[in-house]
């Protein structure tokens, strides 16, 4: 892939908004969307049209607040495409889910340029404010938090996440592999290219950073291994997937937050699952109780089925647990298993269409032969 | 839906024995009586017998029910007969459910009377919950094309065209090759009469050319069907010929110049063609195509032109005169015919390597009184009458370890035919027929072949042949002689072998088109091989002729006939009702994914671009429910079986111990 | 499909700025009563503020800033009826959030938002023309206000007068409600007995004007702010004491804004008057060994801090004072506010048994609240549970223990 390297020094942030100024200033897109910093020191998906605004963009926070950006895009472009041109900054795995959001009619790419960030991994939302209680601002720079020991205060499934670089995306501005002191704003499309063309960069390929990817994934694949292994060992049988959702209050945020989850009302929102009386006493109970919220593992099962070919592996779901449940142990633990079966990897591709929208005669032939 | 005061009906079918053996029917309808709602339950030994279904209609009248269950055989048999009889009484039949307590509870379960009679009222007991909350629905009417495509132009589809367009309907009858006629053109006699073919086959061809309903579309291919029974769409692309055929008049001198030879394949390979051709002299439309893979001007742009020079009537153009058009047709007829193998695919004799080896169709033509060699038969090698020929059959048929487990059926009767023409041919010949069995089950076929063994001497050995090895200017055949137990070396000069039949190529394709099913080795799938041979699985979509299966010609004729009468009952009428158990979307809660659209074999639904959702073509939509099944939000549901109607049938079927 | 055009003008920038603070971690889902109560989800905090942020993203926010402002599907307000509107207010969300989301104000303002567009709930829709002619929200012809005086025999001893120290300023639920007159009988008793120079404001009183504000109808609710603070300043009154925590949080919080002016006055609730006479000695209360608990009326504890001198009063009555699980900031709602019980009086009741139930388990034998509507749910919660706990208001209870009661 190629690229334009720049100069950093100690101001990665600021290097990075300039950046985005110069492309609002040349006119190359009309608006960026991007996480940008609240009073509190958080980060909100925000606009900037204005390059003089850029500073108030943070496109290196290590968290995710709340729904994915691919929510957000969806959120804009569902009914319509967009008629001035958008940039939009997300990590690697919000491209894929915007990706298969596509693929389900959700977001329209028409107009929207996307500019993908490397990603280390990030922290849980509320360990995020403790920190930024406490004063340290990992903030301007994600090498500070990894160096101090940020890194095992990540979210489980960021810890063991094979995306560090995104796979999708017109542009890309990587640090992963580049020495420090340097960004590396790579061109993965034609138009990217056009971008940085345009801008003046020469464009240069950078395969050390290809090296240090591929290290950094031999080191998680084995993390990734391990981890499921004990969650296939955690999630045994019907025993196991009741005691793991014992403490679940069946609120569904994490259904909400899950950037597959595009249903407008969700089937277990719907009247089927409210507490009628009657249907209680009718449910035939196999051992003469009936735990009242007997439809959350109904709830989850069900939605594993809905969307565990797509799932893109964020995490988000566990972060928004408010029972602290490990949400992702059992959802990532179904979705590796059941997009190996079908040899897919969701956001891999738009041309790609998912499981559930194909048929292929050959298939699952080690199931039913 | 208001339930007000819901008034329930349920009658339990002893079937004789079928059912009251094992399921104690007094016992469920006691229990069934005292469901919520149910105002009558009763047990009768033939509910389909007419007192059966009088109870039914009398029981609606006196106790006004507004719902009946009937719990008997599966619905596949009798569900149409139980809603026409609550219908005449003035009830909804779509408020009426079968629960069947034969196929799945009294057959399975002989011999556990408790278990199964337990099983009976659970079963009946979810059907009373489905049919709570069905919807009375009337029938979707769908307007009616009173037009009929014919797939294919060999005597299946010939017969079937001319059937439909004497009935009035009009026909587009649609031929790849240059010429209708198929297989029959191809030969020499047909047994058991030994007509010629030719003969019998051309009053017909030139019937179908005249015939003012018929519009026979004849190098052409279907490119896209859409649509359902009643409406179809079809875009039939006609191939270029590069020869403006409102112009060409047959006359062949474009074919006496042109210095491109090819093989034909009306020849099989035992003749050429030029590269601008007709098929044969009889050919219907008897007009010239070119063929551009050869035609030295079509392949380099320049040269030649000899043809366009020589034709007095200036109808060739070179100029590429392909197009689509589309039709609207309300029936289809697949007739598109079988092929036979060739004799390359069997090593064992020769891969097609010795030069008088032939398939039977090649033999036919070597038969054929106006083909390559006028009737006579020689050896294509060297052009010697052949004194010695070995028939070989079942090459590659009724052989499951390497070829086609089928019986290709109609090769007993054409050996024993090839065998006799043989022997008029050539007298003083020897003719060998190598055999597993003789088949010869039509009518004077046994007499056929008895004739072959008795007045023409034709010898039958009862024995596989293991392979064929060339020595010298003979053919050393390998066989044996099972009645004997002796192996059997015939120095043959020419070998005949009965290649295995196989549906024709491309026919796969044509099926995905159609949306019609194919069986496990490529012939088309009736909808029910006893009772509904000529239907295929899709509504409005007929098959007929080897196609369905190789048959011979008077089997072919029959089908052909059985097809085109059901095209013609389907198109008398002016609207076609539909099932309405039809798929809905509920606007609200669908948020246009896509899902369904992509998972509908029938393509009955689309996205409705501006507003996002999905909806659903009920005239096109079958009402299989994948989409339901398919669907995250349950926005798609099937109409009187909607994820609500399942649930309470799970709950009815686990509620009792 | 029907799609109508939303104002969202009501939200300021800063509550739009709140809105999208919101980072989905959960933690206000956990406390709802009314999900804990139905486990019914479209009513939890997190769909309100999505639908919430829907409307705002079309009418002023992202997506209006690509297409211009997008009308509401009306199905969507149609189902945000129940989603907004079956919620008591109590404020266990905001309570919960550490992201400073403060979502119950928010709530306040969706309801106003739903209101101007013509979404609010049938009863609501009802209660609308009666409560703006009659004052209140029960409709009752204004005379009946002070009826309370006559049942409780105070005829003479509960009067307006033109000056006076102490406003007593009753509230609806009190005034109107008779499962509470017992509560303004009891206060009017005690303000004598200690001789305070007090007074009522009559048919001067109007509702404090917070059911307006549940509604959400700020107009209306300033309307009634603007007339009941003239009326108590006319008396030259130095305090006002309320025996409803709605009115007691409504009048010390929301007043000032809704008149865009300062109270010439202090606002205390009844316990926190009664505890300052405590201290100085004009009320001096024997313990007894009655088993009680105390509920915190969301309005009065967890919204306005309310929380030491009801358990110090009861302290004092009991040494058989115990807590109930939730309890103080973390205080279980009694399924009262937010106009639940005309909206849906099903899942009120049911947060009510909730609540009960929680003190059944402590072993209760009287369960003491501070706030009528408090009082009224309780006791209907109680009911239904057929329990016999005994519902009752901490100013009735004081005004026993000190021989003081009408009967």
């Amino acid at each position: 892939m190629r690229g334009a390297l720049l100069e950093t020094g100690e101001e990665t942030r600021r290097t990075i908004n300039n950046f985005l100024s110069r492309l609002l200033q040349e006119k190359m897109v009309d608006a960026i969307l991007a996480p940008i910093e609240t009073s509190t020191g958080l980060v909100t998906p925000g606009f900037v049209t204005n390059p003089e605004k850029t500073h108030i963009i943070d496109v290196l926070a290590p968290v995710i607040p709340g729904v994915a950006m691919a929510t957000v895009v969806s959120q804009i472009t569902h009914e319509k495409p967009v008629e001035k041109r958008l940039g939009v900054i997300l990590k690697p795995c919000d491209i894929r889910a915007l990706v298969e959001l596509v693929k389900f009619q959700q977001v329209n790419l028409e107009n929207i340029y996307l500019i993908g960030v490397d990603c280390y991994g990030t922290y849980p939302v509320i360990k995020y404010k403790e920190i930024l209680e406490k004063g340290n601002l990992p903030v301007e720079n994600v090498f500070e938090a990894l160096n101090k020991g940020g890194e095992t205060e990540f979210r489980d499934s960021c810890k063991v996440c094979l995306n560090p670089v995104p796979i999708y995306s017109d542009l890309c501005i990587g640090y992963i592999g580049i020495e420090k002191g340097k960004l590396f704003i790579e061109a993965r499309t034609e138009k990217g290219e056009e971008f940085l063309r345009k801008l003046g960069f020469k464009l240069l390929e950078l395969k050390e950073r290809n090296r240090a990817v591929a290290e950094i994934l031999r080191e998680r694949e084995t993390k990734r291994e391990k981890y499921f292994g004990e969650a296939e060992k955690e999630l045994n049988g019907m025993e196991g997937i009741n005691s793991f959702f014992e403490d679940c209050i069946a609120c569904h945020n994490c259904m909400e937050v899950c950037p597959i989850c595009f249903c407008k009302e969700c089937f277990f929102d719907s009247d089927r699952y409210s507490y009628v009386n009657q249907n209680y006493l009718e449910w035939n109970p196999l051992e003469g109780t009936v735990p009242m919220l007997q439809a959350k593992v109904q709830f989850h099962v069900g939605r594993a089925v809905h969307m565990a070919s797509s799932c893109v592996h964020c995490g988000l779901c566990e972060q928004a647990c408010p029972q602290d449940i490990a949400l992702y142990k059992l959802f990532g633990l179904i979705a590796r298993n059941i997009q190996r079966i079908f040899n897919y990897t969701p956001g891999r591709s738009v041309e790609e269409k998912p499981p559930v929208q194909e048929f292929k005669e050959e298939e699952l032939k080690e199931f039913i032969g | 839906m208001i339930k007000v005061n819901e008034r329930i009906g349920v009658f339990i079918c002893h079937c004789g024995l079928n059912i009251a053996g094992t399921v104690n029917v007094e016992k469920v309808a006691e229990e069934i009586s005292k469901c919520k709602g149910v105002v009558h339950a009763e047990h009768y030994i033939f509910m389909c017998s007419d007192p059966g279904q009088e109870k039914v209609r009398q029981t609606i009248k006196e106790k006004k029910l507004d719902g009946v269950i009937v719990a008997a055989c599966s619905p596949d048999l009798h569900e149409h007969t139980f809603r026409s009889a609550a219908a005449s009484a003035g009830l909804n039949p779509y408020r009426v459910e079968i629960a069947n307590i034969r196929e799945w509870v009294a057959w399975p379960h002989e011999g556990k009377g408790e278990e199964a009679t337990e099983k009976a009222i659970k079963i009946i007991d979810a059907a009373i919950e489905k049919l709570r909350d069905n919807m009375a629905l009337l029938p979707v009417e769908v307007p009616v094309t009173k037009k009929v495509l014919v797939i294919g132009g060999g005597i299946a589809g010939i017969q079937a065209a001319l059937d439909c367009a004497d009935a009035g309907l009009d026909v587009y009858l649609v031929e790849r090759g240059q010429s209708i006629g198929g297989k029959m053109a191809q030969l020499s006699e047909t047994f058991p009469t030994l007509d010629c073919p030719q003969c019998i086959e051309t009053p017909k061809m030139t019937a179908v050319a005249q015939h003012p309903k018929i519009h026979l579309y004849a190098y052409s291919e279907i490119e896209d069907v859409n649509g359902y029974v009643g409406n179809f769409k079809v875009k039939i692309k006609r191939k270029p010929t590069f020869v403006d055929w409102d112009k060409c008049t047959g006359c062949r001198e474009c074919m006496k110049v042109c210095p491109v030879k090819v093989p034909s394949e009306y020849e099989r390979g035992i003749a050429d063609r030029k590269a601008i051709y007709i098929s044969f002299p009889q050919a219907v439309p008897n007009k010239a195509v070119i063929d551009a893979e050869n035609c030295i001007r079509m392949k380099y742009g320049k040269g030649c032109g000899l043809c366009a020079k020589n034709c007095p009537s200036k109808a060739i153009t070179f100029e590429g005169n392909g197009s689509i058009e589309e039709v609207k047709v309300g029936a289809i007829i697949v007739a598109t015919g079988f092929d036979v193998m060739g004799v390359n695919s069997f090593g064992e004799y020769g891969y097609g390597k010795y030069k008088d080896v032939l398939d039977a169709l090649q033999f036919e033509r070597l038969l054929a009184p106006a083909g390559p060699t006028s009737g006579k038969v020689l050896r294509p090698s060297d052009g010697r009458e052949p004194k010695e020929v070995v028939f070989v059959q079942c090459v590659g048929s009724r052989d499951p370890d390497n070829w086609h487990p089928y019986c290709s059926k109609i090769c007993c009767m054409y050996i024993a035919k090839q065998a006799m023409l043989y022997k008029h041919a050539v007298p003083d010949g020897q003719a060998y027929v190598f055999y597993i069995d003789i088949r010869a089950d039509g009518k004077g076929y046994e007499e056929f072949v008895h004739r072959a063994m008795t007045e023409d001497g034709v010898i039958y050995l009862r024995g596989k042949v293991g392979k064929i090895v060339e020595e010298g200017d003979k053919l050393r055949v390998y066989g044996v002689d099972t009645l004997t137990g002796r192996n059997v070396v015939i120095d043959a000069d020419l070998v005949v072998l009965a290649t295995a039949v196989e549906p024709s190529k491309g026919i796969d394709d044509l099926a995905r088109k159609l949306r019609i099913q194919l069986d496990q080795d490529g012939w088309l799938s009736e909808a029910h091989l006893k009772l509904r041979p000529l239907e295929s699985l899709t509504s409005g979509i007929f098959i007929a002729g080897a196609a369905q299966y190789i048959k011979d010609i008077t089997d072919t004729v029959s089908q052909a006939s059985g097809a085109a009468a059901k095209a013609i009952a389907l198109l008398s009428r002016d609207k076609l009702e539909k099932e309405p158990i039809v798929a809905t979307v509920d606007e609200e809660v669908c948020v246009g994914c896509g899902n369904c659209v992509s998972i509908c074999t029938y393509n009955a639904v689309e996205l409705d671009p501006e507003l996002k959702v999905a909806r659903v073509n009920e005239g096109l939509c079958e009402g299989c429910g994948a989409c339901a099944a398919t669907c995250p939000s349950g926005a798609i549901q099937l109409i009187n079986n909607t994820k609500k109607q399942i649930f309470e049938m799970i709950t009815a079927l686990t509620r009792r111990d | 499909m029907e799609k109508v055009m939303v104002s969202t003008d009501i939200l300021t920038d800063e509550e739009i700025s709140r809105l999208y603070q919101c980072v989905s971690c959960g933690k206000c889902l956990v406390e709802c009563p009314v999900f804990k109560a139905t486990g019914v989800t479209h009513t939890l905090p997190l769909p309100k503020s999505r639908l919430l942020r829907y409307i705002v993203d079309k009418s002023r926010g992202k997506i209006s800033y690509f297409f211009g402002p997008q009308p509401i599907e009306s199905y969507r307000l149609n189902q945000g009826v129940p989603t907004v509107y079956e919620c008591t207010l109590c404020g266990a969300c905001t309570e919960q959030c550490k992201f400073e989301v403060k979502p119950h104000t928010l709530w306040y303002k969706f309801r106003a938002l739903m209101n101007m567009a013509g979404y609010i709930p049938e009863p609501l829709k009802h209660v609308k023309g009666g409560f703006t002619e009659t004052k209140n929200p029960y409709s009752l012809p204004e005379d009946m206000r002070s009826y309370w005086v006559k049942k409780e025999k105070l005829i003479g001893k509960a009067s307006v007068k033109r000056n006076a120290r102490v406003i007593y300023f009753v509230g609806c639920t009190t005034a109107f409600k008779r499962v509470n007159r017992g509560i303004a009988g009891s206060m009017a008793r005690i303000l004598n007995y200690v001789g305070e120079d007090w007074s009522l404001l009559g048919e001067k009183e109007w509702c404090c004007g917070a059911p307006w504000l549940m509604i959400g109808d700020i107009e209306r609710a300033r309307e009634h702010a603007v007339h009941n603070v003239e009326a108590i300043e006319e008396t030259g009154a130095e305090e006002v004491v309320v025996t409803c925590a709605t009115c007691y949080r409504a009048i010390k919080q929301e007043y000032e804004e809704l008149i865009d002016g300062k109270l010439r006055f202090k606002v205390l609730h009844a316990v926190e008057l009664i505890k300052r006479y405590i201290d100085e000695g004009k009320i001096n209360l024997a313990p007894t060994d009655i088993k009680l608990t105390y509920h915190d009326p969301c309005e009065l504890s967890r919204l306005s801090g309310v929380i030491d001198e009801p358990r110090q009063i009861l302290r004092m009555v009991s040494g058989e004072y115990r807590e109930m699980e939730k309890n103080k900031e973390n205080g279980f709602c009694c399924g009262g506010g937010g106009f639940l019980q005309a909206t849906n009086n099903d899942v009120r009741l049911k947060v009510a048994q909730i609540r009960v139930n929680q003190a059944v388990k402590e072993g209760a034998q009287y369960l003491v609240s501070a706030c009528p509507s408090c009082k009224m749910a309780l006791v209907d919660g109680a009911k239904e549970l057929k329990s016999d706990v005994k519902v009752v208001d901490i100013v009735e209870l004081v005004a026993q223990l000190l021989g003081l009661s009408s009967k």
